[in-house]
């Protein structure tokens, strides 16, 4: 079978995958969006109605005027909708960021019908505490990775502010400088890294302006205190106070943020991203084999979508 | 409406005779005829509750509704030990209600009244748990049925004083989300016209939802698991709207602000790589073949990772190195396809 993007295979939030086991991919490439291209940003409600926790489930997509959407062969479309647990994810960004550096790997029910997924299907993704309900009251985000307008605030408030942590070309020779140079100690080094990344309040912008909620507040409102390492960075800017660095490690995603102190209460459940399939992993046994089951539906499915069908690939990892 | 009994024949034909389809299922289950049964008390102490660890938990919860009212239903139990099911030192397998008798048990009764098999097998113990289970499926009805009329004598009943009673939680809320249905659904609920199903779906349904239901109900039409499903999924189509018509327009381009922002945080352009070597999943292909800033950045990230300082580093040092390896190994990867 032709190559295709995979997904990292390393111990995640969520653990490591299971003998057994079916796994739906959002695989990595260098030749794919960025993540922020399926961000759904400011999140969604879940629709009312739909008993999700839990439950991933398969859901036939319509087109807003109702009637069914089709693939390029004219057939259905299903998306797997599926729910991030807190109970492994308890903030969004530990998801998102783990994503970003390891792609997508959800174990699936092989009771679902997984001939019904093909090329076109997303994975609909939802989380308990993502869609904030107490934004306006809130400072807007640093930034907005998908560049809203309001919800960092203006165009013009944003260049402004990303500037202070960026690693544009003017500033990059000097980022170099400061992580390539020898430091007599660990600790000096640790500052001079932090540093690349001091971050600043962002300038406030009007009621008026401030739109949202935006997805990237999320980052700012993990609270300091569950964090692995924070580190208080000097202050460099006189006007405005810095924030400290924290870094968080879940599974095998180390990331940093910035918190505001902002309470994190007013975060209800949302849809936060639709990703796309690159396809299935079967988790061999100790023998060397696989869920029959599991793989006889899928195997289905790239008789009944021909060139439009999901690939697998078995691994023991 | 309450109806004198005696208007129903205690024994009808159809119910009194063994019919050959019965007979056909005694002779599989290895019985010529039903064991002969009473229904007698019989102390806890002489009750064998298979498996009871499983079920503690929720036996904890059922104890303190039978410490108030008592046990209703009688369990089915079989002679396991002794001479006759009248021996003072006979004892009984639980064949169904093992958690009637274990909550029991919690709640301190010291005997209780129970179906008693004089024999049973394995094969008739399980006939009888699903005979069971059916004589009571229809139970969620007079549930319904109760806290309807509990609501409507207004008496300030909640979710929480009936869990503090004993009740399940989720179960009751479930029940109690039915029975706040728009009226004509309850009745057909109550009539035996709609499945429990039916009602589970129905109870997820926006109020507006609901009323258009119960407005064909009134219509006389019939609430088919079909109708309510079609509702359910309309509604949820409806909240997906935004997201489908998305995917309808493709994935929407990354803005040129964010694409030129190859550092900033969270990174904005990620789409993470996995071809190359997948070493602590990280691709190598990248760090060897470009000569760029951040890939002589990676490859010092990487040898002070091997180092002996690294290893010497204290604990928010190696933090900060992992986590500048994961965010150069992105930043690496936008710079790959841009």
């Amino acid at each position: 079978m032709f190559d295709f993007p995979k997904a990292i295979p390393v111990p995640r939030g969520c653990g490591e995958r299971e003998p057994g086991g079916i796994y739906i991919e959002c695989g990595l490439s260098d030749h794919g969006l960025p993540l922020e291209a399926f961000l759904v940003d400011p999140p969604l409600p879940i629709p009312e109605g739909l008993d999700l926790i839990n439950k991933s489930q398969l859901w036939q997509r319509t087109m807003p005027s109702g009637e069914p959407a089709l693939d390029v062969w004219e057939q259905p479309i299903y998306d797997l909708l599926i729910w991030i647990g807190a109970e492994f994810y308890p903030y969004c960004p530990d998801f998102i960021e783990e994503v970003r550096r390891f792609g997508a790997s959800r174990r699936l029910n092989p009771n679902l019908d997984l001939s019904l997924l093909s090329r076109a299907s997303r994975m609909i993704l939802a989380h308990p505490s993502v869609l904030n309900t107490q934004w306006q009251s809130q400072r807007p985000p640093r930034a907005c990775d998908k560049a809203i307008t309001g919800h960092a605030g203006t165009p013009g408030q944003d260049e402004e502010n990303d500037g202070s942590d960026e690693w544009d070309d003017g500033e990059q020779d000097e980022d170099e400088d400061v992580l390539g140079e020898v430091y007599e100690d660990a600790s000096a080094r640790s500052t001079a890294i932090a540093q690349a990344y001091v971050p600043t309040l962002p300038v406030a912008v009007s009621a008026a302006m401030h739109t949202g909620p935006c997805l990237f507040k999320m980052w700012e409102l993990i609270p300091q205190e569950v964090v692995q390492t924070i580190i208080a960075l000097d202050e460099q800017h006189a006007e405005t106070a810095s924030l400290p660095l924290c870094l968080r490690a879940v599974g095998s995603t180390v990331y940093q943020y910035h918190p505001t102190g902002e309470s994190p209460t007013g975060l209800v459940p949302g849809i936060f991203a639709t990703l796309p399939i690159t396809g299935f992993a079967l988790i061999r046994f100790a023998d060397g084999s696989v869920n029959e089951k599991a793989r006889a539906k899928v195997v289905a499915g790239i008789e009944s979508h021909d060139s439009q069908a999901l690939p697998f690939y078995e691994t023991d990892r | 409406m309450v109806q004198a009994l005696s208007y129903i024949p205690a024994h009808s034909e159809d119910t009194a005779a063994t019919g050959p389809a019965t007979a056909a299922l005694l002779q599989r289950l290895g019985l010529e005829s039903f064991p002969a049964r009473e229904t007698l008390f019989v102390r806890i102490d002489q009750l064998i509750v298979p498996e009871a660890g499983q079920i503690a938990r929720s036996a904890r919860r059922l104890a303190k509704s039978i410490q108030h009212i008592g046990l209703l239903h009688a369990p089915a139990v079989a002679l396991l030990q002794g001479a006759d099911i009248h021996d003072d030192n006979a004892t009984f397998e639980v064949i169904a209600g093992r958690r009637r008798v274990l909550a029991a048990h919690l709640a301190g009764l010291t005997s209780i009244k129970c179906e008693v098999y004089r024999a049973s097998t394995p094969q008739l113990s399980s006939l009888i748990a699903l005979v069971e289970n059916e004589q009571r499926s229809a139970a969620w009805v007079k549930e319904v049925e109760a806290l309807r009329r509990l609501l409507d004598e207004k008496v300030g009943l909640t979710l929480d004083d009936l869990v503090a009673f004993g009740f399940d939680r989720a179960g009751l809320a479930e029940r109690l989300k039915v029975a706040q249905l728009p009226a004509p659904l309850v009745e057909r609920a109550l009539a035996g016209d709609m499945n429990r199903e039916t009602a589970r779906k129905l109870v997820r349904l926006t109020q507006t939802q609901q009323e258009c239901i119960a407005r064909l109900a009134e219509a006389g039409e019939e609430i088919t698991a079909d109708v309510v499903k079609r509702a359910l999924r309309a509604q949820i189509d409806n909240g997906f709207a935004p997201i489908q018509e998305q995917l309808a327009q493709g994935w929407s381009a990354p803005t040129p602000s964010a694409s030129a922002n190859l550092s900033s945080y969270p990174c904005s352009q990620p789409a993470p790589v996995s071809d190359g070597d997948e070493r602590d999943g990280y691709s190598s292909t990248h760090i060897h073949c470009t000569s760029s800033p951040l890939s002589a950045l990676l490859i010092a990230l990487r040898d002070f990772e091997q180092s002996d300082d690294y290893r010497a580093a204290p604990m928010t040092m190696r933090m900060l190195t992992t986590a500048l390896i994961q965010q150069v190994q992105i930043c690496l990867r936008t710079a790959s396809h841009t």
